[in-house]
């Protein structure tokens, strides 16, 4: 039993002793190899007279609290880093100025209270090691995610840049050909003004070479000549159509405009409630030129609540589930008589959007690929593998989930489950 | 029992810091996992950002106390401690462990139990009390909860303490209670 209490005095920690008036009153072998200074040098003198170099109202205040409370007090690595400086115990491997130590302050108890407060010193210099490391791993990720998120967020601006690119012709045209005949009517009715006021003028002839005595029948003749001149009836019958005509084609080039700056405004920062049904209608407003000469468009537009979304994004989900649907018709080689089938409907707190065509389907060996960024399987210029990635990516940013039933030769349905709040 | 520790608890808490400790009647209720949060809410009020420091102790009768700073109190705690130049995490630390055990180890006093302590931890920094323990596996079924806070008498310094038995230590509690409560009648 002796032995084994004297062996204690070889444990890897350093033990020390104090009375109440700081006099030490224990000393151990890792206390005399640590600081050089033997146990018969130091016993019975006062702690801070042969160590003054110790923070002094920090300890004093430790040993106070054992003999006061009667109770442990602690102190870790992490807030001070080692009460006595001892070498590290790393002559090899290195890695650290000197040794970290947790320190456990614990009352020896006599009769009546504490008689002595015993301090043990473990090394905790593996233990800082280790969390330095860990800490430095951590900055590392915490770096690497927030680069992740950057490029995410550079990706999803150049998608749009290319989605906006590629819209850019299609709508071009869409506006293009209304323009062009709104310009046709517009120079149609000109001329129309200008035998219209050639006719006024005739009439203004008639009664100034007629005369207020000129008969019923000189007016006629004169009156209709000048009408067949101009070809009235022709302005007659075609002169409300050139009007219907322009209004028409200002409504489109109208209706373009609104929806391209409704796909086009920025989300400001936060979500806000989006009308699904409407966000459909708009973006194949939009992506007209995308779909029209290969496939027809159905919509089965449920009642469905708003979305608490990112608008802007949500468009851009089926702006890309369209253009995607009009590529696989293409595919398919069945440009023309394509079928893209649009539904929303709601589900258990979900409202759900499926995109359905009947193009050229995706194969087994794919499917698991075909939300990886830069994965595609359309030539050079068509495609660059970031749209049903960005599909994914914003349906996952949403709480959502994204799947898609496909059968090659048949076509696909993409369905797309958002939370509504 | 509590009330009696924590009238031990305040005597010796005005000798450490030369101060008078005002401290709460102590509050009482058994609490299951799913009704922790509430539990604090109800103790410690909704408002203001809380910093939280946990301490364990053990003996016959194991627990765990909880200590909720406000941010006011935090920044004051220089002032009741004896030395200068200690971060805000090693005061809070310390004075839990004060705290904690000058509490405890008055409840453990009249069951003549030997206590043990865990160095104290930082459980949340600055933040809402309910947000405290969310995310903990609590292991537990049930457990006793007591409640009491803390004013020192001329410093800006208010903290909540909550410490927990859970199930067998009530147990073990509850039996050590009957007992000494058997002595009394002899």
């Amino acid at each position: 039993m002796q032995s084994a209490i004297a062996s204690l005095e070889f444990v890897n920690s350093g033990i020390f002793g104090v009375d109440v008036d700081l006099r030490l009153v224990h000393w151990n072998a890792f206390m005399e190899t640590n600081t050089g200074r033997s146990a018969e040098q130091v016993l019975g003198r006062n702690l801070f007279e042969c160590f003054p170099e110790l923070p002094r109202a920090w300890l004093v205040w430790k040993i106070k609290t054992v003999f006061t409370l009667g109770g442990s007090a602690f102190s870790s690595w992490r807030q001070r880093p080692y009460v006595f400086r001892f070498r590290h115990t790393r002559p090899l491997t290195g890695g650290i100025d000197c040794m970290r130590q947790d320190a456990t302050f614990m009352p020896i108890l006599a009769e009546g209270g504490v008689a002595a407060v015993l301090t043990v010193l473990s090394d905790a210099t593996d233990t800082a090691l280790a969390v330095e490391a860990l800490e430095q791993v951590n900055v590392a990720l915490k770096l690497e995610m927030a680069e992740r998120k950057r490029m995410e967020t550079e990706l999803r601006i150049a998608q749009k840049l290319e989605a906006v690119g590629r819209l850019a012709s299609g709508v071009a045209h869409e506006i293009n050909t209304p323009v062009q005949f709104v310009g046709d009517s517009v120079g149609f009715l000109q001329d129309a003004y200008r035998d219209v006021r050639a006719l006024v003028d005739a009439y203004h002839e008639a009664i100034r070479t007629i005369g207020p005595t000129g008969s019923v029948a000189q007016i006629a003749a004169w009156t209709e000549s000048a009408e067949q001149n101009i070809d009235l009836a022709y302005l007659d019958a075609n002169v409300p159509q050139a009007f219907v005509r322009t209004e028409d084609g200002i409504e489109r080039v109208a209706t373009l405009v609104r929806a391209m700056k409704d796909f086009g405004s920025p989300d400001q920062g936060t979500k806000s409630s989006l009308d699904l049904n409407k966000a459909v209608v708009t973006t194949l407003v939009i992506a007209g030129a995308e779909y029209r000469n290969v496939a027809a468009i159905v919509t089965e537009l449920g009642d469905i609540p708003d979305v608490l979304c990112f608008g802007n994004e949500i468009k851009q989900v089926i702006l890309n589930l369209v253009v995607n649907a009009a590529h696989a018709i293409a595919d398919a080689g069945r440009a023309g008589v394509g079928e893209i089938r649009l539904r929303t409907w709601q589900d258990n707190g979900h409202v759900r959007l499926s995109v359905q065509d009947n193009g050229v389907g995706i194969s087994d060996a794919i499917r698991e690929r075909i939300f990886d960024l830069f994965f595609t399987t359309k030539e050079v210029g068509r495609g660059t593998g970031q749209g049903l990635a960005m599909v994914r990516s914003i349906v996952d940013k949403h709480g959502g989930t994204l799947s898609v039933d496909s059968e090659v030769g048949i076509g696909s349905t993409f369905e797309v489950r958002l939370p509504i709040s | 029992m509590v009330n009696i520790g924590m009238g031990q608890a305040g005597e010796s808490l005005a000798r450490l810091f030369d101060k008078f400790i005002q401290l709460s009647l102590p509050r009482i209720q058994i609490v299951e996992p799913p009704s922790v949060a509430d539990a604090m809410l109800s103790m410690l009020g909704h408002g203001t950002p809380v910093t939280a420091v946990r301490q364990a102790f053990s003996s016959r009768i194991r627990g765990e106390a909880l200590v909720f700073y406000t941010d006011a109190t935090c920044a004051g705690l220089a002032d009741l401690v004896g030395y200068p130049g200690a971060s805000t995490d090693e005061l809070l630390l310390d004075v839990t462990n004060v705290l904690v055990g000058a509490c405890i180890s008055g409840i453990a006093a009249q069951f003549a139990l030997a206590l043990a302590f865990s160095p104290p931890s930082l459980l949340g920094r600055s933040e809402g009390t309910a947000l405290v323990l969310a995310g903990a596996v609590m292991p537990w079924c049930r457990a006793l909860l007591a409640e009491v806070n803390f004013r020192v008498e001329g410093r800006t310094f208010e903290c909540h303490m909550l410490m927990f038995w859970p199930d067998d230590a009530m147990d073990i509690l509850a039996k050590a209670i009957d007992d000494l409560l058997a002595t009394v009648a002899e």
